[in-house]
């Protein structure tokens, strides 16, 4: 048998052919292994057949030939199947198939994925070439969706998808935020924070909650991760977004605040394909106030201290220097990004490998971000029943000054306060410390703050067809993620003097694992589609941190790597928590005649971090689609490729609070209590304690109509949500005589309304240019509707603007209102010099006027008014993809409309170095002016949140343009190494229309929290990119 | 294929064994719950130990929480001896222009119900123990009171009637109640009660004391209850039972005053023998930021610092220079910025090239220069201390025998005495003289130790002095009485509870 086998294996192909057919009626399906194991043991099953069964003698026809895309590439993966008969085959990766014909007819079809079904007559001939033209209707594409996938045609619910081709990669690019930022419709991305690595927030739909996160859920390839929204965007296939009730809540209490879906890249059909991106680029600065110099502070501080009957602060003796720190402090820095991909796949399994570098050096010294990933994902037919994928992603990052909080510690504000009238450094070098302050230069140069963070998530998926149309799916995954805070102020600055030197190290971790358990049925009679899903997921999660310091260092040169080294302990803490869930969800599709559209879903959610009394949560949903496009009276409108109308209703949920919130806590309170100093333990309560407390839920209504013109070249879908929260998880102030400020506890309700808005348009498809539009807009509108009985509002402060004075109140939230809006008192210009200004007695000229809005005679607290919203009304993107012969030009706009910003920096450097200051009210000399002598502070009347200080912010910024040329194959054809060449130029940012006058118009240091938004104060310095890039493919 | 089935057959029956847990009960490791809270009588010691420690905090960091420093926002940035030449809050405060929006006094109001609250919630705990003796318990329940006692003493110096709460009303876990405000009296007969129990629980001092191991010396003592019952009768004008109380204290014959004035006050004298009642800490493990807010600005050896609380030139110009508590300032240095910082010679007087005049002058009483020039310091507070009871006790007899005696001008003198400061002299005195000399010398003594308010509004002198004060300034007098006996209630708690009812006070 041995013997025989080796001599068949040389056995010409036609002759394989020949078995094969006799044999077909049984392995007909089983399409090309690849596997050298699995092929060996099919040859050899093949061969021992060839011996049992004589050679059929009749002859047979062998067509062959060659499938190419629209560009006349292969078209990898493409089918080739008889009409008649079950027969067919795949392409090779070069395009070509060889079937040999089974039935009568001579009709091929040849089907790919997102491109049109040809059906070929092939008449007399036995040769056959075929060109395939994409599908721009795309409602064949088969989209994910929370456990399963649907095509795209068939989804009732309101998704939206953002593929790899769409995202904004490249540049400064590092998180998911930034990709698919104005991509998709309902979906605001605001990026509050230009640091290196800082995150970013991303809220569908309005926000749900006052207190909780806004924040969607991310499931990557199935595992719902709390890392997804950091991924390597490289690595991303598609991302759906699930907006509505009806596909978000098959996520149950998680599914609130909408999910997004990552599907990442798996192999592609094909040969082993390596590509390779590399990009450099330079970022440049954008936001620079204007500010005094050295001479002109000195002045203003020495007429000021005049003024006020005070000598001068500067004497004459004072030489004043010219300093602009905020120049000092930053630069035009340089991002490196390293994508490089190996990819394989045939028709059994594919394969994808990445690694990600990412540098970014921040265009404020002494910041940065450096990240490493690495990415597999593996998809195995095993056998014919059994389907296999595994994922693995790890990632390594560094960034450095991570911190840029909207108090005065952080670097920015004694950067921007700095007196221009002081030098950075003495002559010999050293930092200038001013009156035995410290030196902002020295303040962010000087001290170590590095936050390093390793990430690896693993995950299984095994599909399992149990008997035909059932199949078992297990999801099984954990995911590790350690943050390390390492921070060391040396003896360079007078912090670091007082403690002689002071070093801290905290690591962090979290760890989850999650199995998913779910069974698919379909089933069908007549017009009837039924697809039923049931399954239980389980889910334990653990968060563990510690944190050690020590001061008192003979040198600086240990930094934080030899704790011992410093003489005295300077705090250390450990903590633990566990979370555990329990859930089972079921879902069931119907279709009638592929036209009538319904799907139900229903989960229950059990969450360890509710009391007793409310453990579980119930989340039901449902959508009805009707597909117009195939009824008589609409076909002969001759308008419609594709018309459908879409409805649907759910409860989802959100459970984002802290662990054990229910339950009455005691945690350390320690004191010194002896002569001696040292420490005893003591218990104290830790909160008030609420075995009621339950998930926040919300019920969500959509309505939506997708349109499709011009056989799918030009794209329109619209939806309509209305959707209202309630049992918000709200910290209810409590009078502090309980011990606490609050109690966290479930009252009131808020309801988001709006209108989304997406076109999509094959302008121009020729050979030699294609033009593609896409647009959205979306508009939401949020109410409070009631903070329950007893809560009046929510008061929430700012940050200092400065050491004197204390945060004061800049948004309340109140029923009627939104979140977020601006409110403080109405700034009425200064007083001027013999003016009496009745409800302000005190005042002097050149103090700030507010009006009187209540009309009662005095400037008191109630004389606040709402001065504005900082939620956008509108915001959207408009792409414009071109690409002529060889070049691609992608012009991306985005933009945000009605809304604004508390430009506090601005407040902050019209009272210290701003040179908004030279025109401060001066007695007798300039009264023509709204700019208070002595700034908002001192004031006794009024407070400095004023509407002068509210602007504007609505902008259009042109977010990306790429033009990229891809280089002739014919020039480096004879390499047989580079299979393709690609060069481009990158901008992002590269410019903004606005009238705002602060940071950016994207800012917001207020951004951990969703009531007090729309704040600017000490913001990381905004910058655009420039980026040179080259691409490349090796064969 | 079988060899697959049984695996998926396998991990499915494991998977759905997971997930059909039915117990969902978190596991908690960081955290104590009702449960596994007070069990054993060390547990009902760290819920003893807790109280006291919200006599300041935070406990590790930036601890400048009532007794540690913001308290004297309230107390003595309000009179005619303490100044603050920042803005905003403390500035509002010191220029008398303070409203019901002002964060030091919501951060006073917070931080010292936050003592209460620990306090009823220790006695919710500790009272039903099994684990300890009815002795153990007396003592631990006394320590609580007295605790509770100091800052209910506080809440009504500052806010007059109050919320009560005791913990009756914490344990109606009702906490969106409304509570009604208590009047004056109604919260001093319950003060009076916490101490009574405190006097008749508490010991003398803990050597050897069968509980704590160590020398407690910052717990609580029966001559601090005494000592406290004794400023809460003068306070409320009981003179003859404030005398006697104070009598009682002096009777215990275990206190004296320190030798010295700034030895008392030194770092390292973090206690002795004329400490009752004080805040310990420590510069490393629960260091205070007293010298942070005290200490000179842009001095030589004390870098770095505020000088956020100081003190009024008109004060300092008051004491006379033989005494001894004259020399607790730092009136005139050359500082970092190679400036002699000093007084100016007139009221808004240009100071000449090389000079600055400085606003007001630092005092060294919490900024030690010889002490820990650390970012956090070990400087102990107190807030009851021997010479206070001597003064309230000649205070009292002056009302009582409507003059001054040869006892009550020694107890003055006595205090005067250590200081070497000029004697009083019983024949140039009378009732009204005497007890405005006692009120000077409370001031010259007591300054930023939280007494200077209480004592203006307790002899009537708090609008006369403290307009007189500013009007010299050249700023407007603005205090009224009885509008500014007390402060206003918080706004934030005012908007949770309108019973907090700031019509009669400055809004």
């Amino acid at each position: 048998m041995v013997v025989a086998s080796c001599m068949l294996s040389t056995i010409k192909r036609i002759k394989m052919t020949k078995i094969y057919r006799t044999t077909a009626h049984y392995r007909e399906s089983i399409p090309i292994k690849k596997h050298p194991l699995i092929n060996a043991l099919l040859k050899h099953i093949y061969c021992c057949l060839f011996l049992l069964i004589p050679i059929a003698a009749s002859a047979q026809t062998v067509v062959t030939g060659t499938v190419k895309d629209e560009k006349g590439l292969p078209a990898v993966g493409a089918s080739v199947t008889e009409t008649d008969v079950k027969n067919g085959t795949s392409v090779d990766p070069n395009g070509k198939f060889t079937l040999t014909l089974k039935g009568k007819l001579r009709v091929l079809n040849f089907t790919l994925v997102g491109y049109k079904t040809q059906k070929v007559n092939i008449g007399a001939s036995n040769v056959v070439n075929v060109n395939l033209e994409e599908d721009l209707n795309k409602l064949n594409e088969v989209v994910v969706v929370g456990y399963g996938t649907q095509r795209r045609g068939d989804i009732s619910a309101s998704i939206s998808t953002v593929k790899a081709e769409e995202m904004n990669l490249g540049g400064s690019t590092s998180n998911i935020g930034q990709a698919i930022q104005g991509k998709a419709a309902g979906v605001q991305v605001q990026q509050t924070s230009f640091a290196p690595g800082a995150g970013i927030q991303i809220t569908i739909r309005g926000g749900n909650s006052i207190q909780s996160s806004n924040s969607p859920l991310y499931v990557v390839d199935g595992f719902i991760s709390e890392n997804g929204s950091t991924i390597n965007p490289n690595d991303i296939e598609d991302i759906q977004i699930l907006k509505d009730a009806s596909s978000a809540a098959i996520y149950g209490a998680r599914g609130g605040n909408g999910v997004v879906l990552i599907t990442t890249k798996k192999g592609k059909m094909g040969k082993v394909s390596i590509d390779a991106d590399y990009s450099t680029g330079r970022q440049y600065l954008t936001y620079k106030p204007d500010l005094l110099t050295g001479q002109q502070y000195t002045d203003i501080q020495n007429a000021t201290y005049a003024e006020n009957g005070k000598s001068p602060l500067f004497p004459a003796s004072f030489i004043p220097a010219n300093t602009n720190w905020l120049n000092e402090a930053t630069q035009n820095s340089v991002v490196d990004n390293m994508n490089v991909s190996i990819s394989s796949g045939d028709a059994n399994s594919k394969l994808y490998i990445s690694g990600n570098y990412i540098d970014q050096v921040g265009v404020l010294k002494s910041t940065g971000f450096t990240r490493y990933t690495a990415r597999i994902g593996v998809d195995k037919k095993l056998n014919e029943r059994l389907r296999l994928n595994a994922n693995f992603y790890g990632v390594s990052s560094k960034s450095k000054q991570q911190s840029y909080g909207d108090g005065i510690t952080p670097p920015l504000f004694g950067i921007i306060t700095s007196l221009p009238n002081l030098p950075v450094y003495n002559a010999d070098g050293t930092y200038f410390n001013y009156l035995g302050k410290s030196n902002a230069i020295a303040n962010l140069l000087e001290p170590t703050n590095d936050r390093n963070n390793k990430l690896a998530n693993a995950n299984i998926g095994l599909d399992y067809e149990v008997i035909k149309n059932l199949t078992y799916h297990l999801g099984a995954g954990s995911e590790f993620s350690q943050t390390d805070l390492g921070t060391y102020t040396p003896q360079t600055i007078p912090a670091g003097v007082a403690n002689k030197g002071l070093a801290n190290v905290t690591s962090s971790s979290t760890f989850r694992w999650l199995i998913e358990n779910y069974l698919t049925y379909k089933y069908k009679f007549d017009d009837h589609d039924f697809t039923l899903l049931g399954g239980v997921s389980a889910q334990k999660d653990f968060v563990q941190s510690v944190n050690v310091g020590s001061k008192g260092f003979s040198t600086d040169q240990f930094l934080y790597y030899n704790l011992t080294a410093g003489a005295l302990p300077n705090g250390y803490g450990s903590n633990k928590t566990q979370t555990s869930f329990n859930s089972y969800y079921g879902r069931l599709n119907y279709a009638f005649k592929d036209k009538l559209l319904a799907a139900f879903t229903f989960r229950g959610d059990a969450s360890s971090k509710f009391g007793e009394n409310n453990r579980r949560g119930y989340f039901p949903s449902g959508s009805l689609a009707y597909k117009f496009t195939d009824e008589d009276f609409i076909k002969n409108l001759n308008t419609f490729s594709n018309l459908k109308a879409r409805v649907s209703y759910g409860v989802t949920g959100n459970d984002r609070i802290l662990d054990y919130a229910y339950l009455a806590q005691f945690g350390s309170y320690n004191t010194a209590i002896d002569a001696d100093g040292g420490l005893v333990s003591g218990i104290e309560a830790k909160n008030l304690a609420n075995p009621d407390l339950k998930w926040e839920s919300t019920a969500q209504l959509n309505a939506g109509v997708d349109m499709g013109f011009f056989n799918g070249r030009l794209n329109v879908s619209i939806d309509y949500y209305n959707k209202k929260t309630t049992d918000l998880l709200l910290n209810v102030p409590v009078g502090n005589y309980y011990g606490q400020t609050i109690q966290l506890a479930n009252a009131g309700s808020l309801r988001n309304q709006g209108i989304e808005l997406a076109i999509n348009t094959v302008n121009i498809t020729s050979e030699a240019f294609n033009w593609n539009t896409t647009f959205n807009i979306s508009y939401n509108r949020q109410k409070v509707l009631s903070l329950g009985d007893k809560i009046n509002n929510i008061p929430v402060n700012t940050a200092n603007p400065s050491g004197t004075v204390s945060g004061r109140e800049f948004t309340r939230v109140l029923p009627g209102r939104e979140l977020g809006e601006l409110r403080g008192y109405v700034y009425a210009g200064v007083i001027k010099t013999g003016e009496v200004y009745a409800p302000q007695p005190a005042s002097k000229p050149g103090d700030p006027k507010y009006v009187d809005t209540n009309g009662d005679g005095v400037i008191t607290p109630d004389d606040q008014q709402y001065l504005g919203n900082t939620t956008p009304r509108f915001s959207g993107g408009l792409a414009n993809d071109f690409r002529y012969k060889g070049f691609n030009l992608n012009v991306f706009f985005q933009g945000a409309f009605g809304y604004n910003l508390y430009n506090m920096n601005r407040l902050v450097l019209e009272s210290t170095t701003g040179a908004d200051a030279l025109n401060r009210f001066v007695a007798g000399k300039n009264e023509n002016t709204d700019i208070p002598r002595e700034g908002y502070f001192l004031s006794q009347y009024g407070g400095y949140v004023n509407s002068r200080f509210v602007e504007n912010a609505s902008y259009v910024r042109l977010k990306s343009v790429s033009l990229g040329y891809s280089i002739p194959a014919s020039l480096f054809e004879k390499t047989k190494l580079i299979s393709g060449l690609n060069v481009y130029v990158q901008a992002q940012n590269l410019f903004t229309i606005t009238k705002y006058t602060g940071t950016d118009p994207e800012v917001n240091t207020h951004s951990a929290s969703n009531t007090g938004g729309g704040l600017d104060f000490n913001a990381f310095p905004a910058f655009k990119t420039v980026t040179f890039g080259i691409k490349a493919s090796f064969n | 294929m079988k060899k697959y089935n049984i695996i998926l057959l396998l991990t499915t029956a494991l998977v759905i064994q997971f997930s059909c847990k039915k117990s969902l009960e978190p596991k908690v490791y960081s955290i104590l719950t009702e449960s596994n809270a007070f069990v054993t009588k060390s547990d009902a010691i760290a819920g003893v130990n807790a109280v006291y420690a919200r006599l300041k905090g935070p406990s590790v960091g930036d601890n400048f929480d009532y007794w540690t420093v913001r308290h004297f926002a309230l107390t003595d940035l309000t009179t005619d001896l303490g100044h603050c030449d920042y803005g905003g809050d403390p500035g509002q405060l010191s220029n008398i222009q303070w409203n019901s929006s002002n964060g030091l006094i919501l951060e006073d109001w917070r931080q010292i119900y936050k003592l209460i609250a620990n306090a009823n919630v220790a006695i919710i705990n500790i009272t039903p123990m099994k684990s300890i003796t009815d002795a153990e318990k007396a003592k631990f329940l006394a320590e609580i009171r007295f605790l509770r006692a100091i800052a209910y003493m506080d809440i009504t110096d500052i806010w007059g009637p109050s919320v009560l709460i005791t913990e009756k009303e914490m344990a109606a876990k009702d906490y969106s109640a409304k509570p009604p405000l208590t009047s004056l009296a109604d919260m001093n007969k319950f003060i009076i009660g916490d101490l009574e129990y405190a006097a008749a629980n508490l010991p003398v001092n803990y050597l050897n004391n069968p509980i704590y191991p160590g020398n407690d010396v910052g717990r609580a003592t029966k001559g601090a209850a005494l000592g406290m019952l004794a400023k809460l009768y003068l306070r409320d004008h009981q003179w003859q039972k404030a005398a006697d109380y104070c009598k009682q204290v002096i009777d215990l014959n275990i206190y004296d005053l320190y030798p010295t004035y700034a030895g008392l006050f030194a770092e390292t004298n973090t206690w002795c023998v004329e400490n009752m009642f004080s805040v310990l800490s420590d510069a490393n493990v629960n260091g205070t930021e007293l010298l942070n807010h005290f200490g000179p600005l842009e001095h030589p050896v004390l870098t770095e610092r505020w000088q956020y609380y100081a003190v009024t030139w008109d004060f300092y110009n008051s004491i006379s220079s033989s005494d001894d508590r004259k020399k607790m300032f730092f009136e005139e240095y050359t500082g970092t910025d190679k400036l002699i910082h000093k007084q100016a010679p007139t009221l808004g007087a240009t100071a000449p090239a090389g000079v600055l005049y400085m606003p007001n002058v630092a005092t060294s009483k919490y900024a030690d220069p010889k002490g820990a020039n650390t970012y956090y310091d070990g400087h102990s507070v107190n807030i009851l201390r021997y010479a206070d009871i001597l003064l309230s006790r000649a205070e009292a007899l002056n009302e009582i025998n409507g003059g001054p005696s040869t006892e009550s001008i020694e107890l003055v003198n006595k205090v005067k005495r250590r200081s070497h400061a000029t004697q009083l002299v019983l024949a140039n005195l009378n009732q009204n003289t005497f007890r405005d000399a006692i009120l000077q010398e409370r001031g010259w003594e007591l300054f930023y130790e939280g007494k200077r308010r209480a004592d203006l509004i307790r002899m009537g002198k708090y609008e006369q002095v403290v307009n007189a004060y500013l009007a010299r300034i050249g700023k407007s007098p603005s205090i009224q009485m009885p509008r500014d006996q007390f402060f206003p209630y918080p706004t934030s708690q005012v908007s949770i509870n309108p019973n907090l009812n700031n019509s009669d006070r400055r809004n």
